[in-house]
């Protein structure tokens, strides 16, 4: 199976598992809707996770077939590929899409559990890799300003933040290291959320010092008011040797 | 009193999962209380398109997820989340903060299903932009021939109506089938000079039709100290009038709504056992009086050094005059009230205790049956260090817990550290997710991994 129809695949799904037929027309999760594309299968493999069920090999796992799709038989293994429907006893999920054992390579070990607090997808299939690669480097050609510098300077912006879900804005000033794109020279200010509130708690909050590959994006909004570019994203912030990786690694000064 | 049962909500498919599941909200179907639905800060574990419900239809024995509602991003799934069931139908609403909103807005969304155990992504009924923490509650209403219609209320602090923002959107049909049921939007307050409102607006409704809010209008500033002022405002026939919730009005100045207390300060995000503090209110009303009325809020009464402070109130007119402090909770936290049928008021609250390292957050319910006229000793539900797990974002345990009521029966939910130590939970604990007791680990899907503790939520149901 060519790797376009399995990354086309991966981008619809969230947990993907070797796994075998053991009960069609049956669910290990109660409540939920049964019919005969509802299919029990032990799992045979993870190839595909976050950590929260990437240790789910040699339990059972509900599969609602995609309607109209070949019901396997019992003992015949598959790879799926699938979305998140339910979890309770068991794991109810939905198929997207449908691979022969072992055409979807896997790249690296899945590693998941104790120190996943802040669980994000591990890729694990090599296809699944390159997904996540070009969504970084699609989300890098989408800043303005991409350097190589370190904080030299912070500062609270604006007034006490009195609302639960305030970004609580503050100003970084970067010295600039390597320039790789936009209108900067020397240093560069930026406005980011420094509040822990949960909606503004995964964007990173730089400190004094942090040197790393910083992708800006022209500011919107009340950051606008604050400076001329802001950081809002996890991914934002880089190792400085992941310019090849984001695709960043021709140009600059 | 009995304690029926106190669940960790997680089931055991989730059992390698460690994100901080706070902010939780209950919501029981009167009609059938085996259906229950439980929400929290909760990520979809897989990470896909929708974010978690907690659902149960053994009356909270078992909790399974649904990933239902509309948006998931992490930490938490949505940024605020609450539910209720409508009365007779059994329609379940759901009020979210969804976060695919501007990052200078917020964007409330009011969601309806017919069937709770349902995987259906949840409708949407109501999407703007500006509220924050939106509160639902759900009632009903056998004025329509042949079936009951659906009185849905949603308290929401809407800084789009800024300086006037404590709101209410309600409908008094909102199960009506497509096109989307009207929705109206009121606001609660009504004085031009506030500066605006804190975030909780809790709403109390009598099934005669009386219905209660509670608001905390902001009366000045200065840096984060806010001195504020507890509002209550009342409609007497399901805020079906021209000029809703303004049965109510303040002997001082004769403006719609009642001051149940004022000059009272609060330092905004100041921080208590790593939660943080601001904002808690809570309301209830007697289902078989509704001229009885509960209020909850928390201040610090001693100014800006003082410890944050839960007070309890009771109106026996309708909200006309107040009593003093009935209940005063010294570092406590999320308050919550109910009042079963028998009269008798619920209180569930979290308070840190002990100091130093040792300090630890206390969940305790208790109820009174002559507002605490005779002394009542409140029922650990649970207790943990108040310093471990460490804080992922914030709330830490939520801006909010909840206390609702079916009959004589309580049902409550709150979020706490998961660490597996029985004498955490002196009256007893049923974990779903894989857990040693003996070595007092949590465990993953594999039996062998040690997954690390977590804020989880937990339910609980007492009976009389």
């Amino acid at each position: 199976m060519a790797d376009a129809v399995i990354a086309d695949m991966l981008s619809r799904a969230q947990f993907v598992i070797e796994a075998t037929v053991r009960s069609p027309g049956h669910s290990t999760v109660a409540d939920i809707p049964v019919n005969d594309h509802t299919v029990v299968f032990r799992v045979d493999r993870v190839l595909h996770s976050p950590a929260a069920l990437a240790r789910s090999a040699g339990l059972d796992v509900t599969v609602q077939l995609a309607a109209g799709s070949p019901v396997p038989a019992v003992g015949e293994q598959v790879t799926l590929f699938t979305a998140p429907v339910a979890y309770g006893d068991g794991i109810a999920v939905a198929e997207v899409g449908r691979a022969a054992p072992g055409t979807a390579a896997v790249s690296s070990t899945m590693e998941a559990g104790s120190g996943a607090r802040r669980s994000r997808p591990r890729p694990a299939l090599g296809v699944a890799q390159q997904l996540d690669d070009e969504q970084l480097r699609a989300h890098a050609a989408q800043a303005d300003v991409v350097v190589i510098g370190r904080i030299v300077h912070l500062e609270k912006a604006g007034s006490p933040a009195l609302r639960e879900h305030d970004p609580d804005w503050w100003l970084a000033t970067l010295a600039v290291d390597h320039r790789v794109k936009g209108p900067v020279a020397g240093t560069v200010q930026f406005a980011f959320p420094n509040s822990t509130d949960v909606r503004w708690a995964y964007v990173p909050k730089p400190k004094a010092g942090d040197a790393g590959l910083w992708l800006l994006h022209a500011a919107a909004g009340d950051a606008a008011k604050l400076a001329d570019y802001s950081l809002l994203d996890a991914d934002d912030v880089q190792r400085p040797d992941e310019l090849d990786r984001l695709g960043l690694s021709g140009g600059g000064e | 009193m009995t304690l029926q049962r106190l669940v960790n909500l997680i089931p055991v498919s989730l059992s390698g999962e460690a994100h901080q599941d706070s902010e939780p909200s209950l919501a029981v179907n009167p009609a059938d209380t085996s259906q229950m639905v439980a929400t929290a800060l909760t990520v979809d574990p897989l990470q896909g398109p929708n974010a978690p419900i907690f659902v149960s239809s053994d009356g909270g024995q078992t909790w399974a997820l649904r990933t239902v509602v509309p948006g998931n991003a992490l930490p938490a799934g949505t940024h605020d989340i609450s539910a209720d069931f409508a009365t007779g139908s059994g329609v379940l609403y759901v009020g979210i903060l969804s976060p695919d909103s501007p990052p200078d807005q917020t964007r409330l969304q009011i969601l309806r299903t017919t069937d709770f155990l349902s995987t259906a992504t949840m409708s949407v009924l109501v999407d703007r932009l500006g509220p924050d923490q939106p509160w639902v509650v759900g009632t009903g209403s056998q004025d329509q021939p042949g079936r009951a219609a659906d009185r849905v209320y949603v308290g929401s602090n809407d800084m789009a109506g800024l300086p006037v923002t404590a709101t209410v959107d309600f409908s008094l049909d909102a199960g009506t089938a497509a096109p989307a049921p009207d929705f109206a939007s009121h606001r609660l307050e009504t004085d031009a000079a506030a500066e605006r409102d804190g975030p909780p607006i809790r709403i109390a409704i009598h099934p005669g039709g009386t219905v209660y809010a509670v608001h905390q209008r902001w009366t000045a500033t200065s840096g984060a100290t806010v001195t504020f002022e507890v509002v209550i405002t009342r409609d007497d026939n399901w805020a079906a009038g021209a000029n809703p919730f303004s049965a109510l009005t303040d002997p001082a100045d004769g403006s719609v709504g009642r001051r149940v207390a004022t000059g009272l300060t609060a330092v905004w995000n100041s921080r208590m056992g790593q939660e943080r503090l601001g904002a808690d209110s809570a309301v209830a009303v007697d289902p078989a009086d509704p001229d009885v009325v509960w209020v909850a809020w928390g201040d610090q009464p001693g100014g800006v050094l003082s410890p944050w402070t839960i007070h309890v109130r009771r109106s026996a007119d309708g909200g006309q005059t107040w009593s003093g402090d009935l209940r005063t909770v010294r570092k406590g936290k999320n308050p919550c009230l109910a009042v079963n049928a028998a009269g008798h008021l619920g209180f569930l609250c979290q308070a840190l205790t002990g100091s130093g390292a040792a300090q630890r957050w206390e969940t305790t319910f208790e109820i009174t049956t002559d507002g605490w006229a005779t002394p009542v000793t409140p029922a650990v539900l649970h207790s943990a260090l108040a310093a471990t797990p460490t804080a992922d974002f914030h709330p830490y345990l939520g801006d909010y817990a909840r206390l609702v009521t079916v009959g004589d029966a309580f049902y409550g939910v709150f979020s706490g550290s998961n660490h597996p130590d029985k004498a955490n939970f002196p009256n007893g604990v049923t974990y779903q997710r894989n857990v040693n007791w003996d070595a007092q680990q949590l465990l993953d899907l594999d039996g062998t991994t040690v997954v690390p503790d977590s804020i989880d939520p937990f339910f609980f149901a007492w009976t009389e």
